[in-house]
């Protein structure tokens, strides 16, 4: 056995080949067992694609040890990198989701889905719709009468 | 091939459990995101946004109502002025939040509501009560705006509960509740009673049938306990916000003169707030005592206000060194494990110079032997306590927190004080940080030499 960090292989939808840290690994519920496990093959993660991988995998490095600091500073610092990380597009956005959701990474998942809800905030319906990709299905009737049953929804 | 198959395995189930379906984008529209997400989203929003996810499409018609936390405030309710405070505002209010209650199918686990324009008793919220009553609640905080002669009578349903977390209450009326509570409590771990008064034997055994009790809160200023007893062995947060006379009989009997230390030790109390006037003798002699008998103290908050003490019973400046050390033969007193000190109001909220004796008091909190406060300033708004010009009591404490510093009459006054501070207590303590709220200013010191 070697005395160096043990790494783990990963290997994306399309293929790519990555290799993270056992610490990092570990924080990805979903393949914990397999780490604790001592897997040493290449583990296939079907549901995510490599750019997406690649940039979880960037998240997690930076986060590891320093969620957890309280020094402010160190604290402040992530904060700003974070904002930079998420200013993707909203396809990325999503899939960063779908892959913190499938992964099981909750520190990652609860940031991706904060984000959407900060874009969600104070905008119109039709905004809202086309964020979900949502066409609207109801009659008017049946719109009506959903908007009466909230105060919140009527005169919108 | 073995641990191909586990992965194969271990991803399939987590597959199947979060409702990934990539190619089905075009059946299931909420595939967009995973249901935990959706859910996890609609958390992060206030909860007019909430609703108004329903009107999306069909799909979402009715992913709203299982969301376990329902929060009514001012980020889902403008706050109006005064004038409109008419029925129709409050016709909106039920309008807004019964349908939300009544139309809700989830598991509701968490209920805020919380509104400044809620200054009546609404003849709605029995109804919300009973009704919340049928679910697993664990959280509950009604806050009422409403005049301390109007309280909401609390509906009894409330105690058919069992999983209470946690339970705070603004302007209601417990009067009607039993004597006992029983195991109603027993997995509460926050209790706040704001501006709801209990007889004194119902409050202790509402906080007696808490054993799991860590925050306890009680502010109303005309309560009078006189020799209250809080038995709450994992309490490590106790704020009583009144006048401090009411505090120096919660844990003592005014009758006789205040012991040096209390019989009973909170041994896992690590923070208080008190609101005193420090020109009140009966209320200092109360705050050593408690700063004596509570050894395990790290933070405490402090709010200076208006002297209100009778005029037989204020401290008078000029005998104060010989009043406290000659009469009432208080110890020295040591908080040895203070790290964070807040200190709001201390200033005279009149804009006046600020009362000398505010000083001594404040000096007092900070002198291992209270003495009279030097203050030699002159000019009007100008004064600089010398607060912290002995380490004893605060040579610890590493934050220093104040705020209301624009009752100091310019910036000017209030850079002094902090020059007086920083120059003699924190260059030679452990102080390391000194904020306030209105300079929006950090004075941070990181060695031993004063930053000026």
């Amino acid at each position: 056995m070697s005395s160096k960090k043990k790494v783990i292989t990963l290997r994306s939808s399309d293929g790519e080949i990555f290799e993270v840290e056992e610490a990092v690994a570990l924080e990805w519920l979903t393949i914990k067992p397999l780490v604790e496990s001592g897997c040493t093959d290449a583990i296939p993660l079907p549901q995510v694609t490599g750019n997406i991988l690649a940039k979880v995998i960037e998240y997690c490095k930076k986060h590891i040890g320093a969620s957890e600091s309280e020094d402010r500073k160190i604290l402040y610092e992530l904060e700003s990198w974070d904002a930079d990380f998420i200013k993707v597009d909203q396809g990325t956005l999503f899939d960063l989701i779908r892959a913190a959701d499938y992964l099981t990474i909750k520190t990652l998942f609860e940031f991706t889905c904060q984000t959407v809800a900060d874009t969600i905030k104070h905008k119109t319906i039709e905004e809202v719709r086309h964020i979900f990709r949502e066409s609207n299905d109801f009659t008017p009737e049946e719109e009506k009468e959903i908007r009466g049953k909230s105060w919140w929804l009527q005169g919108l | 091939m073995a641990a191909g198959y586990d992965i194969g395995g271990c991803l399939q189930e987590r597959q199947g459990s979060s409702r990934v379906s990539k190619s089905g984008a075009e059946t299931d529209p909420l595939s967009a995101l995973p249901r935990e997400a959706i859910e996890l989203i609609l958390c992060y929003l206030p909860l007019d946004e909430v609703v108004r996810t329903s009107v999306l499409s069909k799909q979402w018609r009715h992913v709203w109502k299982t969301i376990p936390d329902i929060i009514f405030d001012h980020m889902c309710f403008p706050i109006v002025g005064k004038e409109h405070n008419t029925w129709d505002n409050k016709l909106n209010l039920s309008e807004a939040v019964h349908p939300v209650l009544e139309n809700h199918t989830g598991i509701i686990q968490k209920v805020v509501i919380s509104h400044p324009n809620l200054t009546f008793v609404h003849p709605g919220i029995d109804q919300w009560v009973i009704r919340l009553s049928r679910c697993p609640l664990k959280e509950f905080s009604l806050i009422l705006w409403s005049s301390p002669d109007c309280r909401y009578k609390m509906h009894p349903s409330l105690l058919e509960l069992r999983g209470w977390k946690s339970l705070e209450l603004c302007s209601c009326s417990l009067d009607h509740f039993p004597l006992n509570f029983g195991d109603v409590f027993k997995c509460l771990r926050t209790l706040r009673l704001l501006s709801t008064p209990m007889q004194q034997e119902r409050f202790e055994n509402l906080v007696k049938s808490c054993p799991l009790l860590e925050i306890l809160s009680y502010s109303h200023r005309e309560s009078y306990f006189p020799t209250l007893k809080i038995e709450a062995p994992r309490l490590f947060q106790f704020i009583f916000d009144g006048v401090f006379d009411s505090l120096c009989v919660v844990v003592l009997d005014t009758g006789t003169s205040c012991p040096d230390i209390l019989p009973f030790a909170f041994p896992n109390l690590t923070s208080l707030g008190v609101e005193t006037d420090p020109t009140w003798r009966r209320e200092l002699e109360s705050l050593f005592c408690m700063l004596m008998s509570f050894s395990h103290l790290t933070s405490l908050f402090l709010w200076f206000r208006e002297s209100t003490a009778p005029e037989d019973d204020v401290e008078n400046p000029n005998s104060f060194q010989e009043d406290r050390r000659g009469c009432l033969h208080l110890p020295e007193i040591r908080v040895p494990n203070v790290s964070l000190v807040q200190l709001v109001d201390f200033i005279s909220s009149k804009g006046q110079c600020p009362a000398e004796e505010t000083y001594a008091g404040c000096s007092l909190l900070c002198r291992s032997r209270p003495r009279r406060n030097g203050c030699t300033e002159s000019r009007v708004g100008e004064r600089i306590p010398n607060a912290f010009t002995d380490t004893s009591m605060v040579r610890r404490c590493q934050y220093i927190h104040v705020t209301s510093w624009n009752r100091l009459r310019s910036r000017k006054s209030s850079q002094a004080w902090m020059h007086s501070t920083l120059s003699t207590e924190a260059s030679r303590s452990e102080v390391t940080e000194i904020t306030t709220r209105e300079l929006r200013n950090t004075f941070s010191k990181t060695s031993q030499k004063s930053i000026w």
